[in-house]
This record gives structure tokens, sequence and C-alpha cells, in this order.
């Protein structure tokens, strides 16, 4: 299942994420912790993740601790490209969200943002990748 | 248990005649395809969407065998341990994670949570055989 990880610097409420979407898509607040919205382009879903760091490596907790104090970590599920870019472009961030793409990109939602603007690959661009 | 709602895309292959499965994650297709190649019909579809029985979409099955899930990392692995539990719960067929590049804190977190993970692709085959 593709995925990739939000991290932000506060605690997250679905039901405020839910109302970014409600304009794009069938959405379904399945509980406090998961919210899946479904479109004629797929779905993807918001899942928060409570026991993350237990799969998140030292340096990797490192870096994400040099930009966030206190974590919350949110497993963003999609069927797509074009779904987790929906996904991505409608979120209205509440605070500093970095996007961990699984692939060793860790940036900024807006420098993901401005990627999918420039209908660049930023699902797998990793460290070792040539510059765009 | 969930509903199937979907069963992925297959063909048949002419000259073969198994099938031939097809997906926008290369890794799914592959691995699909070496399994229905040792086991043949033993691959039900990849990229299966899971439902509950009031339709909500609960979780995705990369590749659903008659016996097991596999859900498949192209990358390190993160929240695939999350992943595997949903997936458990909603089919209520056991889920193996699988990736080449899993990281070794994933699998770790795996292991501690009591799922099953490996990056052995021939191990995998093995251990799913009907």
């Amino acid at each position: 299942m593709k995925s990739v990880i939000l991290i932000s610097d506060s605690p997250v409420d679905l039901r405020k994420i839910a109302e970014d979407y409600e304009s794009f898509g069938s959405v379904d607040a399945q509980t406090s912790l998961r919210l899946v919205i479904e479109g004629n382009w797929g779905w993807f879903a918001f899942n928060l993740e409570t026991n993350l760091e237990d799969e998140i490596n030292d340096a990797e907790l490192t870096t994400f601790r040099h930009f966030i104090n206190n974590p919350s970590y949110i497993q963003l599920e999609f069927s797509s490209v074009c779904a987790v870019n929906v996904a991505i472009s409608k979120f209205t961030p509440r605070g500093l969200i970095l996007v961990d793409n699984d692939h060793g990109m860790i940036c900024s939602l807006e420098e993901v943002k401005r990627r999918i603007e420039s209908y660049e690959d930023w699902l797998s661009i990793s460290p070792d990748s040539p510059p765009p | 248990m969930g509903e199937y709602s979907d069963f992925g895309r297959w063909s048949n292959a002419a000259n073969s005649g198994g099938r031939i499965f097809a997906s926008t994650d290369p890794l799914v297709a592959n691995l699909a395809n070496k399994i229905e190649a040792a086991y043949p019909g033993h691959v039900v579809g990849v990229n299966v969407p899971v439902r509950n029985a009031a339709g909500q979409l609960i979780t995705d099955a990369d590749i659903l065998l008659k016996n097991a899930v596999i859900q498949v990392k192209s990358g390190g692995g993160k929240g695939l341990t999350s992943q595997l539990i949903r997936t458990e719960q909603a089919t209520g067929l056991p889920t193996i994670g699988f990736g080449p590049t899993l990281k070794p804190s994933v699998i770790n977190g795996i292991n501690r949570s009591g799922g099953m993970v490996t990056t052995d692709e021939a191990l995998l085959i093995d251990v799913v055989r009907p």
C-alpha cells in the first residue's frame, strides 16, 4: 500500500482536515484516528499514528526533532499519484508540516506542493536522485 | 471479514495459459506474477480495496492470496506496522509485510508488534505456499 508520512508540530484534528476536502470527494471520518476521502481520482486516507516512532531509526528521529520538538505523525495512504497529489495540494497546514516520502526525502509541505506544481516525481526522490 | 469489492486487473497470458497481473506499483505486479507462476490460481487480485459491511474503505490489499495478504513497500517501510494490523483486522487473513529495502527499524518494530515481515522474496513465496 502506498503511503507517505506527515510530521506535524502540533496535535492533529482530523475533523479540521476533513473540512479541506469536502468539495473534492466523499469524506468519511471513520474514527478519531482515520479519515478517508474518495473521489473520481481514487482515494486517500489520513491515519494518526501513535506508535510510529517504534519504526523510526535514531538518525531520522534526530532529523525530525531538529525541526519539531514534539512531533505528531500522520500516515497518508493513497491509491495513486493523482490521489496523493490532490491530498497534498489541498492540505491546509495548521502549523509546521514536514513530509517524509519514505525514500529518503524529508522536506516541508510547501516544498512538496511546489514540486507537484512543477510536475516533479516527488514520491520516489531520494538523496541519491539526480537534481530535477 | 471485509468484503472485496474489486479484484484488480489481470489478463490471460496466451502463451502460458496463466494470468498476468498489472499494477501501478512494479514491485506488486512482479511479486504477484512470481507467486502466480509458482502456484497457479493462488493470487486472487492485486491492489484490492477492502470494505466493511457498511461499505467503508478499510484498507487496500496489495496482493490478495487465497490464504494471506501481502502488503508491499518500495521504500523504507515507515507505517507498515499499522497497515499490517489494519489489514489483518479487516480481512481476517494473515498479513505479511514485504519490501526489498525495508529498514531494520521498521522490521524490528513489526517484530515487536508480533507481525510478519521479510525482505526475502524467495522465502516469502515459499511461506505463502497453498
